[in-house]
């Protein structure tokens, strides 16, 4: 097996190899889902029609794979899921995502997909939290609500007729993040899951898993799970809370932890956060040496196990 | 000169219809939506792609760039023929640029934009062959939906023999010389680019070397993009104790 201990250099290719030729040996028997290559033929034979689902198109009445990717039959549905791509929006996702421009009552919000989001100045909440009209004032006064560049969580909430997402901030949980760390992974590391906001408390942290690969770490906040700048009280102030430098660690160790699992392509789930977070703290690894070899096989071998005890 | 000595045997050692070494490395680049690493033989090029994102304002003319860069590293020799080769290259990533936004469907480019990015590391003969399919590469491990799955080969005939693959050396002849680009499944040349002065019945001979190389180059490039996948799905498999644990 490929050590990662040695000294020379690995990209981020080279650690998906060595993290999946180690789980490779635990998974024995367990059945393969078949995968697809661009351009290949996908089997309907026992099919009695089908549906062409995303990542495939009719040629000549054969169903073609136009994306590489594992293949996922459901009843007549044939599609093709790709495991690196551009974030796919879905009703009623927790996205992490950064205000782009502001045109007319509208912020173009980047979201790690194929097209940027529209935010409605009627889908978020003004300050102060009064239910009314949006007024031209209001419009005046949007950068006032989020800036370009401010980082919001939020959720997606309709699409428009050309497929482009339309997003909304009308809850207290949504709106600007301050005061944390982003870490940025693989949308598709992080599964649709009851919750997005999650406080690890036993990490002193809390994370918002957006499901467009954008994570964010804040200091724990008693209480409120990770709430965001709450926006019913008073106008935004710009003003960083205070954070102390253990907090500020326990920000960091998780953050590295994301990182770490987002390099070797490990899903990303509350359950995986606390346990790398708890192998760095029982091993004694430094913040730094987190993301470097030695640990990186830590989390492979905790990993491998793990999947043996299943 | 013998390109082909009486054994049979080319310059570099190589049979008349053998290719170089063909190394494939995918995603290996962090910050892009997707990457490629092709060496053949001596020639290396790496391909970034960024995008299915959303479109700037102001529109551009065209929703998919690409930009093949020879780097001053890349080639040996005084400046002119570094120009010179960066001039072919922009005349080259033209006609790949028109030949992907056929293979991407419209769908996808609609209000967004994808650029690609090849660096030619070494420049050695096949040169743009090789920069076509880690350009092509690149996009499939983006994930950005292609009709078809193309290779591109190089061929030249020299001292009437036709060879697969010219190295530098060969490709430096002034002799019969074409490269494709060839769709694998509709069975259909996207690009075709000739050098020199040739018969009909020699572009002929040349066209069905290329295409038998494409379909070799097809098969190697399916292989790495299946086995990086099955990479990706056995790395990020669902551990089903871990969600229980947390409900």
């Amino acid at each position: 097996m490929l050590s990662l201990a040695s000294g020379s250099v690995f990209d981020s290719a080279d650690l998906v190899a060595v993290a999946a030729s180690s789980f490779d040996q635990t998974s024995g028997g367990a059945p393969e889902t078949p995968v697809v290559c661009v351009g290949d033929t996908i089997a309907t034979d026992g099919q009695e029609g089908f549906l062409r689902g995303h990542g495939t198109q009719i040629v000549d009445g054969e169903l073609v794979a136009t994306v590489s990717g594992a293949v996922e039959r459901i009843n007549k549905l044939v599609s093709v899921r790709t495991l690196k791509s551009r974030y796919t929006a879905e009703l009623g996702d927790v996205l992490v995502g950064r205000v782009r421009e502001i045109s007319g009552k509208r912020w173009k919000v980047d979201i790690n997909g194929r097209q940027e989001a529209v935010l409605q100045l009627s889908a978020v909440n003004l300050p102060g939290g009064i239910q009314r009209r949006r007024t031209a004032e209001d419009e005046l006064n949007m950068r006032s609500v989020f800036q370009e560049g401010d980082l919001i969580s939020t959720e997606v909430q309709s699409f428009f007729a050309d497929g482009s997402v339309a997003l909304h901030t009308r809850s207290t949980k949504y709106g600007k993040l301050k005061g944390g760390q982003l870490v940025t992974v693989a949308c598709s590391l992080i599964r649709r899951q009851k919750q997005h906001f999650i406080p690890l408390e036993s990490l002193g942290v809390d994370v918002i898993l957006g499901c467009n690969g954008l994570v964010w770490v804040t200091p724990h906040v008693a209480g409120a799970p990770a709430a965001a700048a709450d926006q019913t009280s008073e106008p935004d102030t710009d003003v960083e809370p205070s954070v102390s430098a253990k907090q500020r660690a326990a920000v960091c160790r998780t953050a590295n932890a994301l990182r770490a699992l987002g390099a070797l392509g490990i899903s990303i789930t509350p359950a995986t956060i606390e346990d790398t977070c708890k192998a760095s703290i029982d091993a004694g690894v430094q913040l730094h040496a987190m993301l470097e070899g030695p640990f990186l096989e830590v989390i492979i071998s905790q990993e491998t196990q793990r999947r043996q005890r299943q | 000169m013998e390109f082909v000595s009486p054994e049979g045997l080319r310059l570099d050692g190589r049979r008349p219809k053998e290719l170089r070494k063909l190394r494939i490395k995918l995603g290996s680049l962090d910050g892009t939506d997707g990457s490629a690493f092709v060496q053949l033989g001596n020639t290396k090029v790496l391909a970034a792609v960024f995008g299915p994102r959303g479109a700037p304002t102001g529109a551009r003319s065209s929703a998919i760039s690409c930009v093949i860069a020879v780097s001053a590293i890349s080639v040996q020799g005084d400046r002119r023929s570094k120009e010179r080769l960066g001039r072919q290259a922009t005349e080259f990533s033209r006609a790949l640029t028109n030949a992907m936004e056929q293979l991407v469907p419209a769908d996808i480019l609609k209000n967004a934009c994808i650029d690609v990015h090849v660096q030619v590391l070494q420049a050695d003969g096949g040169l743009f062959a090789a920069c076509a399919n880690a350009a092509l590469l690149a996009l499939a491990n983006a994930g950005v939906p292609l009709r078809d799955i193309c290779a591109a080969c190089h061929t030249g005939l020299l001292e009437s023999t036709a060879l697969v693959d010219l190295s530098a050396q060969e490709s430096m002849q002034q002799a019969p010389q074409a490269a494709i680009l060839y769709e694998c499944r509709t069975q259909s040349i996207a690009i075709m680019q000739t050098d020199n002065k040739m018969s009909t019945t020699a572009l002929e001979e040349l066209l069905e070397l290329a295409t038998e190389g494409c379909i070799a180059l097809v098969t190697a490039m399916r292989q790495a993009l299946i086995s990086s996948t099955v990479q990706q799905l056995s790395t990020s498999a669902p551990h089903a104790s871990a969600a229980q644990r947390r409900d």
